[in-house]
């Protein structure tokens, strides 16, 4: 599958506080943007919390910005700020409602991420690293981690391969019927 | 009149769509309330609800495919197997019904139709518990890695003597706990090892002393709560004893506070019959690195009539298939446990609806498949490395435990006997097995050689005390340990230069020289045991045997008189039965 370039600026995209945010624009002064789709209640979603927190705090130093996005509805500001809290995700975070980000990466789960150039480009969706194979059936730990890989590849200028991987989660196609 | 038939006939089709066309209200509520919504409900143990038509909707998609793998609902055995408490496995039609709804797009029909959710209770399933235990302060559970194991010893308050019918363990932090492996301990042992860790519970592994109690198994997993027995099968609660919990948790991603809640339920008279705890396996294992078949078994014959009343099957993140099988005296045979795709985390207590009768000489086997190989996803090494058997998560087991019950006391007693050597047996295994990991090990060198001393086996006993000794030089116990194992196996001059080495480096240690100074009586040197046991008894005045050694020496040298005295200071110390009539005999003797 080929790189996907941006389209228009998304209108539902908010912060926790209303204000319209486009993390599919990626921001001066950094290199790119990683969308985490995620939900408050997804077990497989959850547990990859010190994950991303760790390689967002690693990527910080090298201008890349990660996003939190939430797109389901019933995941209230309110729910998010407590979610954020109590699994330390101290990140900037997008309410996805109108399920634009999703159509646009072609998200399916969370965890799902989506990693954009700064030309607005998607160069990367899928799986943070192949630690689950199925629900029920995760290895103690990742055998490759694909999200890193594909940032390293990125900043270095390198060709990322593969750009999509398959992601073991919470479906959000079930949210877009 | 062309255009009319078409018309029809189309439009039957769409009628008879929508008629067999499975809706939620109708088809797919009552299956999901009943397979699923007893954990997936607001305060039970699942990670999320499947309660309402909006929540199994959200998760249509997860619900078709965990069905469809047979991870949900959790049931690992297979369903030819026989009938087992809690079973509530899906039909090939129930999922072929939520294909087709997912592939019609979740209709929910009249939600009027829907019936209502069944009533779960919150509080305790079996009723008001007796006696309500948990932990004095929770444990935290760090946000990270991965499956994390901890043991905890709850004391349980109880004054007298009881008679416990049941458990309802409840987790406290359903994100977390995944499974809970339940004993009791009747000695401090499990108390002991809590204690040193200073924060709540411990790491490692539970001590012997650590048991089911007369033949019950008290586990716990998610969406099981074992029935209460009769009080005719009532297992005995010690006052002093503690509950072993060993906790195996998922971490969320979060940091967990975990305190779980422990009810039991009392019998008001004692139990009229015990059942028998069989366990089956090899703790011999040793898989090369990268095999991806590697086999084990074990049988063994029942000399009595006993029923199968559960079974649990154990092994860690290797292991594939397991099979248990009954082989009658007729020679037909029947599987009794079947799991094609172990899982680890899955490890429930199979409880039989109905008891299975086994007449005498019927043949119970087991055999366990592992995959070593990189292929397997739950191994925990990558590369795979080899891996012997040992209780730690790291390790692998394979065990297959049958709970019996036999007809009467006097078969119990029997099958309570064989199965008691068998499993020494194979114990013996384990640690030799875990030596050829830890050979400096100590403690399993001292345990494995008491073993071997309970079978009589002294000069396996002896190898491994030595190697105790050479593993921690210096030891005074350790001295002590290989003079007994020496004295007991008739070894009388290694055993007087092992008790001098003991006391060399420990001069007051009263019993090794009150063991110096019998095993110098043995040699007919009553003169040097005298002068040890006279140092002995003024260390430990209150050691019957210590005393009666004593006045054995004293009668050698002569001194009859010391000899009645020391005898009478030994009884009044109200020693074992045995021990006052070996006393009294000799004072009988020595008057003459």
């Amino acid at each position: 599958m080929g790189a996907v370039v941006a389209a228009a600026a998304p209108q539902g995209v908010v912060d926790l506080d209303g204000r319209a945010v486009n993390p599919l624009t990626v921001s001066a002064g950094a290199r790119a943007h990683v969308l985490v789709f995620t939900t408050t209640d997804c077990p497989i979603s959850n547990r990859y919390a010190p994950e991303i927190r760790r390689l967002a705090a690693a990527y910080a130093e090298r201008s890349v910005r990660f996003w939190i996005v939430y797109p389901v509805p019933g995941d209230t500001p309110e729910k998010i700020r407590a979610h954020v809290t109590q699994f330390g995700l101290d990140l900037p975070v997008a309410r996805d409602t109108r399920f634009e980000l999703v159509r646009h990466t072609g998200a399916t789960v969370t965890p799902e991420v989506a990693v954009i150039d700064g030309r607005g480009t998607m160069v990367y969706r899928g799986r943070v690293d192949d630690r689950y194979v199925d629900f029920g059936v995760d290895r103690p730990a990742p055998t490759t981690r694909d999200l890193d890989t594909a940032l390293a590849n990125l900043l270095a200028g390198r060709p990322i391969e593969p750009k999509t991987t398959r992601a073991v989660g919470c479906f959000l196609t079930d949210l877009l019927k | 009149m062309f255009f009319v038939v078409p018309f029809v006939s189309s439009w039957f089709l769409l009628a008879a769509e929508a008629a067999a066309g499975p809706i939620f209200s109708r088809d797919v509520a009552p299956v999901i309330y009943d397979a699923c919504a007893p954990c997936h409900r607001q305060g039970g143990p699942a990670p999320f609800g499947l309660s309402s038509y909006r929540e199994v909707r959200q998760r249509a998609t997860q619900v078709l495919q965990v069905t469809h793998s047979r991870f949900m609902p959790p049931w690992k055995v297979e369903p030819n197997v026989g009938r087992f408490e809690g079973q509530r496995p899906l039909t090939d039609s129930e999922l072929q019904m939520l294909e087709d709804w997912v592939a019609a797009g979740t209709p929910e029909g009249d939600p009027n139709d829907t019936p209502p959710l069944p009533a779960f209770s919150d509080g305790w399933l079996l009723g008001t518990p007796d006696l309500i235990v948990t932990l004095p302060e929770p444990f935290t559970l760090q946000a990270e890695p991965t499956d994390a194991f901890r043991i905890f010893a709850i004391p349980l308050p109880v004054q007298a003597r009881t008679w416990v019918r049941g458990i309802e363990f409840h987790p406290g932090n359903p994100r977390v706990v995944h499974h809970a492996n339940i004993r009791v301990d009747r000695t401090p042992a499990s108390r002991l090892l809590d204690e040193q860790d200073p924060l709540p519970g411990y790491d490692g592994l539970m001590p012997r002393s650590a048991e089911y109690p007369d033949g019950h198994f008290l586990g716990w997993t998610p969406g099981q709560v074992a029935p209460l027995v009769g009080p005719d099968l009532a297992w005995t609660l010690e006052p002093g004893s503690d509950l072993v919990v060993q906790l195996h948790m998922q971490p969320s991603g979060a940091v967990e506070q975990v305190q779980p809640v422990i009810g039991l339920y009392f019998s008001d008279r004692p139990p009229v019959r015990t059942p028998t705890i069989l366990r089956l396996g090899s703790q011999g294992i040793d898989i090369p690195p990268g095999e991806g078949r590697y086999v084990i078994r074990d049988a063994y014959t029942l000399p009595v009539d006993a029923d199968i009343l559960a079974i649990q099957p154990h092994a860690h993140y290797r292991a594939k298939e397991i099979v248990g099988a009954a082989t009658f005296p007729d020679g037909t045979s029947r599987r009794v446990m079947h799991i094609k795709d172990w899982d680890f985390r899955w490890q429930h207590v199979y409880r039989l609806v109905e008891p299975l009768a086994l007449p005498r000489g019927t043949r119970l086997s087991m055999e366990y498949t592992y995959d070593n190989s990189p292929s397997n996803v739950r191994n925990p090494e990558v590369p795979p490395r080899r891996v012997l058997w040992g209780q730690r998560s790291k390790d692998e087991m394979g065990d297959l435990w049958f709970q019996l019950l036999a007809k009467n006391d006097r078969d119990r007693e029997r099958l309570n006997g064989e199965i008691a050597n068998k499993m020494v047996a194979e114990d013996i295994i384990g640690y030799e097995t875990m030596l050829t990991v830890d050979p400096d090990d100590h403690e399993l060198h001292d345990d494995v050689a008491l073993l071997y001393l309970g079978m009589g086996k002294t000069a396996d006993a002896v190898r491994h005390f030595k190697a105790s000794a050479e593993a921690r030089p210096g030891s005074a116990p350790a001295r002590y340990n290989l003079g007994t194992a020496y004295a007991v196996a008739g070894k009388l001059e290694e055993a007087v230069a092992e008790y001098e080495r003991a006391i060399a480096i420990k001069p007051d240690y009263a019993v090794a020289l009150a063991n110096l100074g019998s095993v110098l009586l043995q040699q007919g040197r009553s003169r040097e045991a005298l002068r040890r046991l006279e140092q002995a008894v003024t260390l430990a005045p209150d050691n019957a045997e210590a005393l009666n050694s004593l006045s054995v020496a004293y009668a050698a040298e002569g001194d009859i008189e010391k000899a009645l005295a020391t005898i009478e200071r030994a009884l009044k110390l109200q020693p074992s039965p045995a021990m006052q009539k070996l006393l009294r005999q000799r004072r009988d003797l020595l008057s003459k």
